[in-house]
């Protein structure tokens, strides 16, 4: 008989899931940051580079909307309008279309919290000590954490320098990806971003242990459109890096950050160079225009974080496919 | 000229790669949260058995094989080939080593088989996904233990070794899955 009307997770894992969704609500709580319910559907296009949208249509206005992408918009525009947050938070459902597979859901779930007033470094530790708070409480060993600059990795792993890293072009990266046995269809045109991407998930992500932390910093300024800049001194270069971290559990992206943009000109900027995935729905991009107006009148100082709760709890469970710790994954919806 | 998408790739579907028909063994989906979505691909090449690894960007399109897939019953192998039938039109065609490949250690005369045909000529053998075969060798066997979860190798009599449960005996038919080349249970005389 056909089973696929049964949960993919087992009784245990659902449990454990319930109880990380407590455990996120209750160190939020401590630290003073509100829990908002921003809204599902948001009146936008995508906006940021390999993300695309889900789209729905809205009948009061006859026209396109999407489901979000994570709640970051709403987020920022409630700090605006209250600065005086130390922080806010949302857990719950996003959408992304096409992404499917073992480690991707069209629908999964975040928990994305934004601190006010503190930089990158001290953003880093917050969400460091919330990981380790819910894995002491799933597990009995501390996990080893291991930080790298990106430059650093590419080095170690792809033989590149930091001036390659940064400034390369795209088939410069493609020899280097070919030279490490990277195979790519002959159909397809990569960026150099695409190329450092691909170095990274073929070649550097295998490496780091299943147990282990590993956190990155240091990313271009190509690969975050939403984070703050800042000019780092690297082999004798000063190099425009991001302000972004990503944290992995084992093999796989559990969390990512950003020291975020303030300055609406800047962030106008760099929403327009960013590549964005063709959209065949043209909403009116209200949601979008709500948040730059949000950040004219002024974003405070923040640092924000998306972590994904289906990752985290693969990752604590030693599942191998995201089907086993959600209730109903995309093929059982 | 038929085209699969990367969301319609899976293993066993046939493709077109570099010139030769080709088959997927594993797909994966491979995105990091700020980039380009990519499927990560391992294929056989039917015509050299090789196996490769390929990159797609996420919704690229690749040809379809031009393959026909056929059931046919197996024959028998006269020590260089594998010789197949069609059941319905009685017409006999071989098999190289290359095409059957690990199929050899489960075939079993008049088992009907999955032949893919690439210009008329086989490419890719594949045996019933259940079998049921007689074991040849296999230590003895302990009977009545059924509960200590212990197991054992046992040679079939197509050549395939399976774990086995330590009571199976020489000379009993097993159920086994060529897919996971897995014992599955006992057939009753």
């Amino acid at each position: 008989m056909n089973q696929s009307w049964r949960p993919g997770a087992s009784l245990a894992t659902l449990r454990k899931r319930a109880r990380i969704n407590q455990l996120l609500r209750t160190v939020s709580e401590q630290r003073g940051w509100l829990e908002i319910d921003p809204p599902v559907i948001i009146d936008a296009d995508a906006f940021e580079s390999g993300i695309e949208l889900i789209h729905t249509y809205d009948a009061l206005n006859a026209c396109a909307n999407s489901l979000h992408s994570s709640p970051e918009l709403a987020l920022k525009r409630v700090l605006a309008a209250y600065p005086q947050l130390p922080g806010v938070y949302s857990l719950g459902p996003v959408f992304r279309a096409g992404e499917s597979g073992r480690l991707h859901n069209p629908q999964f779930t975040l928990f994305e919290f934004y601190q006010t007033q503190v930089d990158l470094s001290q953003i880093i530790e917050t969400t460091l000590d919330l990981i380790l708070t819910v894995t002491s409480d799933q597990k009995a060993k501390t996990p080893p954490i291991v930080r790298w600059d990106y430059a650093e990795l590419l080095a170690e792993y792809c033989q590149l320098s930091a001036d390659q890293v940064y400034h390369a072009p795209a088939t410069e990266l493609a020899k280097t990806g070919k030279r490490l046995g990277i195979n790519v269809s002959a159909d397809i045109a990569l960026n150099r971003d695409d190329w450092l991407n691909l170095l990274l998930t073929h070649i550097v992500e295998p490496t780091f242990p299943g147990e282990q932390l590993t956190l990155i910093t240091g990313f271009p300024e190509s690969q975050a459109a939403m984070a703050k800049t800042q000019y780092d001194s690297i082999a004798g270069m000063r190099i425009e890096r991001a302000c972004r971290f990503e944290l992995y559990g084992g093999q796989m992206e559990l969390a990512n950050g950003y020291q975020e943009l303030t300055c609406p000109k800047r962030q106008r900027a760099r929403l327009s160079a960013t590549q964005k995935p063709p959209s065949t729905h043209k909403t009116s991009n209200q949601s979008l225009n709500r948040f730059m107006s949000a950040l004219e009148h002024g974003l405070p100082e923040s640092c924000g974080v998306a972590l994904g709760v289906e990752r985290l709890l693969l990752w604590l469970s030693g599942n191998q496919h995201i089907d086993a710790v959600m209730a109903f994954s995309h093929n059982r919806r | 000229m038929a085209s699969y998408s990367t969301n319609e790739f899976k293993s066993g579907l046939k493709v077109m790669l570099d010139g030769d028909p080709a088959t997927i063994i594993e797909n994966e989906f491979v995105k990091p949260g700020k980039g380009q979505a990519f499927n990560r691909v391992k294929l056989k090449n039917l015509k050299t058995g090789k196996t490769i690894e390929r990159t797609f960007k996420s919704g690229e399109t690749i040809e379809a094989a031009d393959v026909i897939e056929t059931e046919m019953q197996y024959l028998y192998n006269d020590g260089q080939d594998w010789y197949f039938m069609d059941p319905e039109t009685f017409e006999q065609i071989n098999a190289n080593e290359n095409a059957v490949g690990d199929a050899k250690h489960w075939l079993k005369e008049q088992d009907i088989c999955s032949v893919t045909l690439h210009d008329g000529v086989p490419i890719l053998v594949l045996p019933p996904n259940h079998v049921e075969l007689k074991v040849v060798e296999t230590d003895p066997g302990l009977r009545g233990d059924t509960a200590t979860g212990g197991t054992k190798p046992a040679t079939l009599e197509t050549g395939a070794v399976v774990k086995v449960p330590l009571f199976i005996e020489e000379g009993e038919t097993l159920r086994c899955d060529t897919r996971t080349g897995e014992y599955l249970s006992r057939v009753k005389n």
